[in-house]
């Protein structure tokens, strides 16, 4: 606010007690009926805020269950965790928006505004506080602050223009429900077996399973019963490896820390090495016969290692003639299409043994390849090298002539061009007008052909008599439209004629009493 | 709390003496035109406050509603030089601005000399404004503008109070030129004439048809004109209704932050910065006539239709869907607060 310091008039402003002061303090009952507005309005923002922030966090700890159940670890927030958290998220955001609305007060300005809307009486209070504070000297601008001082000595304790409370938005009735789903379905997610509910669910059934399968000699703990003999007691790794195993999770599923080790030869002991505290103290318990009890199911791919299909080299080596499509694959020869297999699939040392006279015979047939395949390469038909003819010449004479001396412009004995205008500039590559594979429409003929004319049969108008006015004035029809256009040719003409009665009569229609056309009758502003 | 109204009391007696003295001349005009003119009350008011707030307004209505008998009865009622100009397809911009013209000087010889045509006047009826062809209407555009005519290397100012009131007919398209966008900017207001009611009907056949026929005096004089037109320029404009002001202006022009959908989809052009200054001086004649001494929101509604409505071009989507201006404000009306951000 400027006050009379600003002023150069003397007019009083705010600080020096004048009606800037005065305004100021009559809009106190406005401003904080408006500041309680506004908390009432802010609820609700602050309650959808609320359901955000506790949606998002649902949607977080789902997916945070769903990752500890694949990653097969416990999940580090409980259920008991989970609502502090959804208490306390919801808290904070709920705070934060009201803490915004708490410290946004009503501006002197608004509460004028909006005291002024609900009066509709053409803004007088809040003309009367802006000049006060803009310290304006004219006449005028006094006799409005004094109007509007006055009027709000009247309406100092009317209600201002509140915005309409609006209704709780859909989407915060969505996003709740949203909440209880994610809710709900991280409870059905369940939470991921531990390490050590692992073992003591498997450790029944392996020690179980380990004792059918234990060979003769070897005990429980896995070491060696002197007693027995050594050729029984060798056991190879490989066919441990290959044992189906028997111990699953209670859930049915193999025990997530045992999975991926069959194929690798590790044991048991030495995943759980690397697993975690619990696996590990499970494992620590266990050794190589254990190992070879809970063998788990081996991986899609090691189920490929272990079985793979017979290579190219061991049929080589086992002297069995290589099929067609290896040997004709074009891997060495630099070509892209032909081979059965492909290259990904051809074995580098196949390429080794390619000997020199098999390299001369693959780039001699490279050429009738090329031009065998080039109308299919590039994904269609194209012309082939062997249409391809040489370029024209370009030397302008006449090739058999005698060369004569380059033209001077003085009428020597240039010989003439040979063609001029804008065909010696275009190209001479004659592109085929038919390609392989395809009928061509080959050349056209045209045939000339005299034939004498003749009158075409047909029927001869006939003009028929009419009686006066018996037809319509002109036999042309005046709306020839196509029969589907005509309905919407008349609509429009309708709509526009229609449209033209209708604004025709408006300006006929005579004005209200005592107004004219003209009066400006805005509607009042709503907000 | 109750401190005296003012701290300023002879200010403020000041500006209502002012003010009742506006008022008084402006009711005095419009006692003294409603003897001829019957009817339209808004039509004479805004026709008055046009002329109080140094306007020029463009007048359109069919035929026989009174246009040139309301711009004939006005000038009728002022004491100033009036001239009327008929436009026809055949006049030329010489026509109405003036000419050199050889003259014969007593001693002997000839000379050049400036003849002044029918614009050199202070109030100006152009009536049937847009039969005149674009170059003749845009001989008016300086004039209107500047207050001045420039005739050769001669230029002329135009004497005060200067204003000029066009009427043009909405019908019989048939050899019109219609108003080019400058021309139609440089009129402050364009007010749409409408039929009578019944009841003026009968004082126009009173009026009009028997032996005595009402006379109008000049009630006025140019100086006085002036005298309201700077009273008009003392009333009071807030930040707040300045703004809002502005913002309407804005809200017509598509692309603008403030144009509602209805604008951005049939308006190819909207208002200009002299659409703004229309609101300001015509809201505040009607402040002073309200009997207040600032302009409110209220009063640059109520005059936005006439000051906008000939300043909107519509795009074709906008003619084709036979969209009207008026409705376009009052949309535009709608759409923009009266609260300051």
């Amino acid at each position: 606010m400027s006050g009379i310091a600003d002023n150069p008039g003397g007019y009083a402003g705010a600080r020096d007690g004048g009606p800037g002061r005065e305004f100021e303090l009559l809009l106190r009952t406005s401003r904080q009926r408006l500041r309680r507005a506004r908390l009432r309005e802010q609820i609700r923002v602050a309650l959808d805020r609320a359901i955000w922030t506790v949606t998002l966090l649902a949607g977080a700890y789902c997916l945070l269950r769903l990752g500890c159940l694949a990653a097969g670890r416990p999940a580090p927030i409980g259920w008991t965790g989970y609502g502090w958290l959804v208490l306390a998220g919801a808290f904070a955001a709920a705070a934060a928006a009201m803490l915004a609305a708490l410290r946004d007060v009503p501006s002197l300005r608004e509460a004028a505004e909006r005291l002024d809307l609900s009066a509709q009486d053409h803004n007088r209070i809040a003309i009367g506080l802006a000049l006060a504070d803009s310290g304006t000297p004219g006449a005028f601008a006094r006799a409005a602050i004094d109007d509007g001082l006055g009027y709000l000595r009247r309406l100092k304790d009317a209600i201002p223009y509140l915005d309409a409370g609006r209704p709780m938005p859909r989407g915060s009735l969505y996003r709740a429900i949203a909440f209880c789903g994610l809710t709900a379905l991280a409870a059905l997610v369940g939470n991921a077996p531990t390490g050590a509910a692992i073992a003591e669910a498997g450790a029944p059934a392996t020690a179980h399973a380990a004792a059918e399968r234990r060979p003769a000699g070897e005990s429980a703990n896995g070491r060696r019963d002197p007693a027995m003999p050594a050729a029984a007691q060798s056991q190879p790794a490989v066919s441990s490896g290959n044992r189906k195993s028997v111990a699953t999770s209670p859930a049915g599923r193999p025990p997530a820390g045992l999975r991926n080790e069959a194929g690798t030869g590790r044991t048991g002991g030495e995943v759980g090495a690397e697993a975690s505290p619990s696996d590990r103290s499970a494992s620590a318990r266990g050794d190589s016969t254990d190992t070879s009890a809970t063998a788990p199911v081996p991986k899609r791919k090691d189920a490929k290692t272990s079985a793979p299909k017979p290579s190219k080299e061991s049929k080589v080596l086992a002297g069995q003639k290589p099929e067609k499509g290896e040997e004709s694959s074009s891997i060495g020869q630099g070509a892209s299409g032909g081979g059965a297999m492909s290259a990904v699939q051809n074995a580098w040392s196949q390429r080794d043994q390619a000997k020199e006279g098999d390299r001369q015979e693959n780039e001699s047939e490279e050429k009738v390849e090329e031009e065998k395949e080039s109308s299919t390469q590039r994904g269609g038909i194209q012309p082939s090298l062997k249409d391809r003819t040489d370029s024209p010449q370009r030397e302008l004479g006449i090739p058999d002539a005698q060369e004569g001396p380059p033209g001077t412009g003085r009428g020597g004995p240039t010989p003439p061009k040979k063609s001029r205008g804008t065909a010696s500039l275009v190209l001479g590559v004659p592109v085929p007008d038919f390609v392989k594979g395809r009928v061509g429409p080959g050349t056209t003929k045209i045939t000339h052909e005299r034939v004498e004319p003749s009158p075409m049969p047909g029927y001869a108008s006939v003009a028929a008599p009419a009686a006066r006015r018996s037809q319509d004035e002109t036999p042309c029809r005046r709306f020839d439209v196509p029969s589907a256009f005509a309905a919407v040719v008349r609509n429009y003409l309708v709509a526009l004629h229609s449209a033209d009665q209708r604004v025709s009569t408006e300006d006929r229609r005579p004005a209200a009493p005592g107004q004219s056309t003209d009066a400006g009758r805005a509607p009042a502003v709503q907000e | 709390m109750n401190r005296p109204m003012s701290e300023h009391p002879l200010a403020t007696e000041d500006a209502a003496r002012q003010a009742a003295r506006f008022r008084e001349v402006f009711d005095r005009l419009k006692k003294e035109v409603h003897k001829v003119f019957v009817g339209h009350d808004d039509l004479v008011e805004n026709v008055l406050a046009v002329l109080l707030s140094d306007g020029h307004v463009l007048l359109e209505g069919v035929p026989g509603l009174g246009k040139t008998l309301l711009a004939r009865t006005l000038a009728a009622a002022l004491q100033i030089e009036f001239s009327r100009i008929q436009f026809t397809p055949d006049l030329m911009p010489a026509d109405i601005v003036g000419t050199m013209v050889l003259h014969e000087k007593e001693g002997g010889g000839h000379e050049l000399r400036f003849q002044q045509g029918p614009l050199v006047a202070n109030f100006i009826l152009a009536d049937e404004i847009n039969r005149a062809t674009p170059k003749t209407q845009s001989a008016l555009l300086e004039a209107m503008q500047e207050r001045q005519i420039s005739v050769s290397r001669r230029t002329m100012r135009l004497p005060e109070p200067f204003i000029v009131v066009a009427t043009q007919n909405p019908i019989e398209q048939e050899g019109t030129y219609p108003l080019p966008e400058a021309q139609l900017d440089r009129f402050m207001v364009k007010l749409l004439v409408g039929y009578p009611q019944e009841r003026e009907y009968h004082d126009i056949l009173q009026r009009t048809t028997e032996l005595e026929q009402p006379k109008v005096e000049p009630v006025s004089t140019g100086e006085e004109i002036l005298a309201m037109r700077r009273i008009v320029r003392s009333v009071a404009v807030t930040d707040q209704v300045r703004s809002y002001a502005v913002r309407l202006v804005m809200a017509t022009q598509p692309g603008s932050p403030h144009a509602p959908a209805a604008v951005n989809n049939a308006v190819a052009l909207g208002s200009s910065p002299r659409g703004a200054q229309g609101l300001l001086l015509m809201g505040k004649v009607r402040a002073l006539i309200g009997g207040r001494f600032a302009v409110s929101c209220q009063d640059i509604r109520d005059v936005a239709l006439p000051v906008l409505r000939h300043r909107i071009l519509l795009s074709f989507e906008g003619q084709s869907e036979r969209v009207r201006p008026d409705d376009l404000i009052t949309a535009v009306i709608g759409s923009v607060s009266e609260l300051s951000n």
